[in-house]
């Protein structure tokens, strides 16, 4: 993983197709959430929508053992921490099935399809993208999933 | 992640210390599932000490409560903290699985 930390505003990382790199990952979204004061309640959601999107794909969206990677961007203003979530591989929408309905029996919940619905609900704004430019030489983004909460 | 099990005289107790994401998940969720899917008692899951849950441990809450409904059984968690109060309210949890303030509640919830 490397932290390409630009400013106090503003944090990128990139992680490699590794589970191991969520939690490697941590120490850089605290210290990032510390100097932006954005206080318990706020940074809590940071790090579960950080967590529901990059496993979803380093679990999901990479062929096995493949040397793609997942480029995470924090940024905050006055009203917002605005999270989005680039990876170079298999081209996949997270938000193209439908969310799932709200639990109400447990013998009838769902197992699956929780974690883009939690993520749904704790941003203002969630969107995907296929882009069709951005990033660098070393990495070409195929998704891109940003999400908005509000502080 | 640790897990700590406690067999109360008409009740289990689950003990949970740690982040529940994907890692935590993944080094418990099978002593978890274990020795809810052996108790012939209804269990209570304390979560004071977990400071972080994810949709993935919110699964494993569901596929082991419904595991032990299906004996008759229950389960009910409580003492999360704030944060994680949060994540269980948003994700309707408390819905389906009660989920309550501390351990005196539980065990009344499972006794009452």
């Amino acid at each position: 993983m490397r932290d390409l930390r630009r400013d106090p505003d503003r944090l990128v990382l990139t992680l490699d197709n590794d589970i191991a790199e969520i939690a490697a990952a941590l120490p850089h979204l605290e210290a990032f959430g510390e100097d932006a004061q954005l206080g318990p309640r706020l940074q809590n959601r940071f790090e579960v929508v950080f967590e529901e999107l990059a496993s979803n794909v380093i679990r999901h969206g990479f062929a096995q053992g493949s040397r793609q990677q997942v480029r995470i961007c924090a940024a905050v203003d006055a009203e917002t921490l605005t999270l989005t979530v680039e990876d170079d591989g298999l081209p996949f929408d997270p938000l193209a099935r439908p969310a799932p309905a709200p639990l109400t029996d447990l013998a009838s919940a769902p197992e699956g399809g929780l974690g883009i619905g939690l993520v749904a609900r704790l941003a203002s704004r969630l969107s995907y993208e296929a882009p069709q430019s951005g990033g660098d030489d070393s990495f070409r983004p195929v998704n891109r999933v940003t999400a908005v909460l509000s502080r | 992640m640790k897990i700590d099990h406690q067999n109360l005289d008409d009740v289990v107790r689950i003990a949970l210390d740690g982040r529940l994401d994907t890692a935590g998940v993944g080094q418990i969720e099978m002593p978890f599932s274990a020795q809810v899917g052996v108790s012939a008692k209804p269990v209570i899951v304390d979560l004071s000490a977990v400071s972080f849950l994810a949709s993935l441990a919110v699964r494993m809450f569901i596929s082991t409560g419904r595991v032990l409904a299906a004996r008759g059984g229950r389960m009910v968690l409580f003492a999360p903290t704030p944060e994680v109060a949060e994540i269980i309210e948003v994700m309707g949890l408390g819905e389906i699985i009660p989920v309550v303030a501390d351990e005196a509640a539980a065990l009344a919830q499972v006794r009452g």
